[in-house]
């Protein structure tokens, strides 16, 4: 019986989805084309499509930016709460850091930091 | 703060991981040869500071973390097997091979990658919540996938490692979808609690949780019918690689198997007989009959590897205190037995390029030695007194003759005998087959001599020498103790 629920909470969930498509079908005027074709560039005037062959380089960069990303969303709490876990917690994030900075003395030795 | 002592060999495995992969960066190409003898002796260290480790037990990270007298078993077997499968590749990647194979890649993110999986099972089986025994699963996991697809230019590689990270994918997905249920139903991520919540349950969630966790551990154990990517993987893989992912994940299955069904069903564990034995029977029977028809020694290796996992199912029936020390005997000697039989594989293919079965014809004339240690080590696996494979199947067969499975002990005493026939197919083109006229003989490579000679006298004497059993059952006495 407890799984009611579950089965209730599928159902509310199908028909959120189906729901919103429903009710804009109904809603909302219907006038394709013009700009609305247009990619979204963060507001700017795209110069040409958006299927084009982006260089393998950007894969890299991505995750090169991962780690220093890792790095400062493990560094927010910790700096929050840096006066109570003291000189352990330094020495801990040290390392921490260390196994990071590793990571992109690799990057940086094997070039993916030339554009090539 | 004063416990810190038992995490050291993983500490010191993973600086031995990033020594080797920074000196990779800074070596000239001559120089890069020094790598694997420092993960060697890396490895050798850890080994060392396990060995003398006092006292065994200890927790650490608020008890996420533990020690114990079993862990430091398979601890020493995870480094003792990465150490034989560093220096088994030291030949393929050093290009001291006479047929060397293309696209190797870098040597120091090989070992690197090697040295990860090892932490990653040195975690696993001291992990004691359901989050660490995840995340140390995949530490364990994912290296052995991209040492599967670690030739490039391979298209028998890359097939390998595709399909174990497709099917590894899956097989870990069962498994965290388990663990989420049981988080839901015990509220605790600690595996204790978690077992102490859940002795008494009996809801269709429980068994769905209990239903996904089991088929992960049996895709990891390569237990039927959980077994389909093994074939495929231990063939395409660089050989080195396949020996060390037939033992090393064998025993990290094992490992994962253990946290499992001791520690998170420990009580359930007696009333799933009927179910492990049904396994156990259809695991070794079809890995026997399926390894006849091989003609790719790897592939036979496999589907040998495959049944082995069948035996090891055996040791969990019945009463614990035996079960356990002859399941840690038998990976031992699996171990031991399969890496002195992997040596020589990987030895010939370096030096003839070659892995059918039929090219070993005549190997006793041009090599006696080797091929008279490639004898002893299949004999081994076949279980043939006085090696030590004989003494494992015999523990682990007197407790499935205890717990009452009288059936599967005839059942697993005709695998013995369909296993002694295709083991000695090998033996048959060693020994009985006249040698291939034109082709050059193989000459003897000193690194994995070495390694073959002390593997096979430990093969031969470790069923003989009783220390090491007793030893183990020590162990379990004390593990099982702190079960409760």
């Amino acid at each position: 019986m407890e799984y009611l629920f579950v089965l209730a909470m599928v159902g509310l969930a199908a028909s959120m989805v189906a729901g919103g498509l429903i009710v804009a079908r109904l809603v909302a005027p219907h006038k394709p084309g013009g700009l609305k074709d247009i990619p979204y560039e963060c507001g700017e005037q795209p110069i040409g499509q958006a299927w084009i062959q982006f260089n393998v380089g950007y894969y890299l960069f991505g995750l090169l930016f991962l780690v220093f990303d890792v790095e400062a969303a493990l560094m927010y709490p910790w700096a929050v709460v840096f006066r109570s876990v003291g000189l352990a917690g330094l020495i801990e994030m040290a390392i921490f850091v260390l196994v990071l900075i590793i990571g992109l003395v690799y990057a940086w030795r094997k070039g993916v930091l030339e554009w090539v | 703060m004063t416990t810190m002592n038992i995490a050291y060999p993983e500490i010191i495995v993973i600086a031995t991981a990033f020594i080797v992969l920074v000196a990779d960066l800074f070596m000239t190409e001559r120089s890069r040869a020094a790598l694997a003898p420092i993960a060697a002796l890396g490895l050798l260290v850890g080994i060392a500071v396990t060995a003398t480790l006092t006292p065994v037990t200890g927790e650490l990270l608020g008890g996420r973390f533990a020690m114990d007298p079993v862990a430091w078993w398979f601890k020493i077997v995870f480094m003792l097997a990465s150490l034989v499968a560093v220096i088994m590749s030291m030949d393929t990647l050093d290009g001291r091979a006479r047929v060397r194979p293309r696209g190797m890649g870098f040597r120091g993110e090989y070992y690197w990658i090697m040295l990860s999986s090892v932490v990653g099972m040195m975690l696993l089986i001291s992990a004691r919540d359901l989050v660490t025994l995840f995340v140390s699963l995949e530490i364990a996991t994912l290296p052995l996938m991209v040492l599967a697809a670690w030739r490039r230019d391979d298209a028998k590689s890359g097939e390998a490692g595709l399909k174990y990270v497709i099917l590894g994918a899956l097989a870990s997905a069962f498994i965290v979808y388990g663990f989420s249920i049981l988080y839901g139903l015990a509220r605790s991520a600690d595996l204790n609690e978690i077992a102490r919540a859940v002795a008494t349950e009996k809801s269709p969630a429980f068994l769905l949780a209990v239903a996904l966790v089991l088929a992960g551990t049996g895709f990891k154990l390569t237990m039927v019918p959980f077994h389909m990517w093994a074939a495929d993987v231990y063939q395409g893989a660089p050989t080195p690689v396949t020996a060390y992912l037939s033992v090393a994940s064998k025993a990290a299955g094992l490992a994962f198997a253990f946290q499992i069904l001791f520690r998170l069903f420990g009580d359930m564990l007696p009333q799933w007989g009927a179910l492990i034995a049904l396994f156990a029977a259809i695991t070794m029977t079809l890995g026997n009959v399926v390894a006849i028809v091989q003609h790719n020694i790897k592939r036979f290796m496999a589907f040998s590897a495959i049944s082995q996992a069948g035996y090891f199912l055996l040791g969990f029936l019945g009463d614990a205190s035996e079960g356990v020390p002859a399941m840690i005997f038998y990976l031992l000697v699996y171990v031991v037995s399969n890496l002195a039989v992997f040596a020589c594989i990987v030895w010939f293919a370096n030096e003839t390029g070659k892995e059918q079965i039929e090219d070993y014809r005549g190997l006793s004339l041009t090599n006696p030695l080797t091929a008279l240690c490639m004898m002893i080590g299949l004999f081994s696996l076949a279980g043939i007194p006085p090696l030590s494979g004989f003494v494992g199947k015999f523990f682990l067969f007197s407790i499935a003759s205890k717990a009452g499975c009288h059936w599967l002990v005839a059942v697993a005493a005709v695998n013995s005998t369909i296993s002694l026939y295709y083991y000695l197919r090998v033996v048959r083109q060693m020994y009985i087959e006249p040698a291939d006229k034109e082709a050059q003989p193989p000459s003897p490579s000193t690194s994995i001599s070495i390694t073959v000679a002390i593997l096979t006298i430990v093969v031969s004497i470790l069923g003989i020498v009783p220390t090491i059993y007793q030893h183990i059952h020590a162990a379990t006495i004390t593990w099982l103790a702190s079960l409760q």
